[in-house]
């Protein structure tokens, strides 16, 4: 079966050597932030440009005692694959947030729902050139 | 002349065909991972990240950085030697053994 190119649920969510299962949502971002400058008499922007970018992810879970058990500042490689819509083979997106530092974890339930948990993740570039996400297929 | 394959490769942006990322990524794997001789039967892959300037920066350890990290001795110095491949496109060969960053 030919890849749909479309993309639908997660697995293979990890960091580190803690797997995350039951997972509901998973964000990654690359993290870009535009500075703008202006002078003189300017009134709009003269330069819009890309100085930095922090890519970040986060993760939301129903299993809460996983997450949860995970401190901040706890820094691991954080990766999750993005499944095919079928299945197909070859269709998968694997990302990969090297030095990926846990913010923080906080959990949520209501009643009569079941509970969840979000870990939030921010990276750190090892020679401060490197992107910290990747991403191939898996 | 480098007889081994390059460790890491860094390929122009624009490389990228496809309408969909999925076709995106396949479209610079299809060149990546025949150069930096990616098994994909033994479980390794290419990773691609982006770079300024429309490149790619590609090698098959999503750890891999493309200078000595800021703590090294050798910080900001690169840890391959690039060699212009003729089609646009970098070959890059370790210096010296890795130091996983």
């Amino acid at each position: 079966m030919a890849a749909t190119k479309l993309q639908s649920n997660w697995s293979g969510v990890s960091h580190g050597t803690t797997a995350i299962t039951r997972v509901t949502q998973v964000n990654f971002s690359q993290g870009g932030s535009l500075a703008t400058f202006s002078g003189d008499g300017d009134i709009y922007p003269t330069v819009v440009v890309n100085l930095k970018n922090q890519p970040t992810a986060t993760v939301t879970s129903a299993d809460t005692a996983t997450l949860m058990g995970i401190a901040p500042g706890s820094t691991a490689t954080f990766s999750a694959t993005h499944k095919d819509a079928k299945a197909a083979t070859g269709g998968d997106i694997l990302y990969v947030l090297a030095n990926a530092v846990v913010e923080n974890v906080q959990t949520t339930g209501g009643h009569g729902q079941f509970g969840s948990a979000t870990m939030s993740l921010l990276s750190f570039s090892s020679d401060g050139t490197t992107s910290p996400l990747s991403f191939t297929r898996a | 002349m480098d007889r081994r394959p390059p460790d890491a490769l860094l390929l122009p942006e624009a490389w990228k065909r496809g309408e969909t990322q999925i076709e995106r990524i396949d479209s610079i794997l299809a060149i990546a991972e025949p150069l930096l001789q990616v098994d994909r039967s033994k479980g390794q892959r290419a990773y691609i990240r982006r770079r300024e300037g429309g490149w790619l920066f590609v090698t098959a350890d999503p750890l891999d950085t493309e200078n000595y990290p800021c703590w090294h001795s050798k910080a900001e110095q690169p840890r391959y030697r690039w060699v212009l491949a003729g089609d646009s496109s970098k070959h890059g060969f370790l210096v010296e053994e890795p130091n996983h960053a």
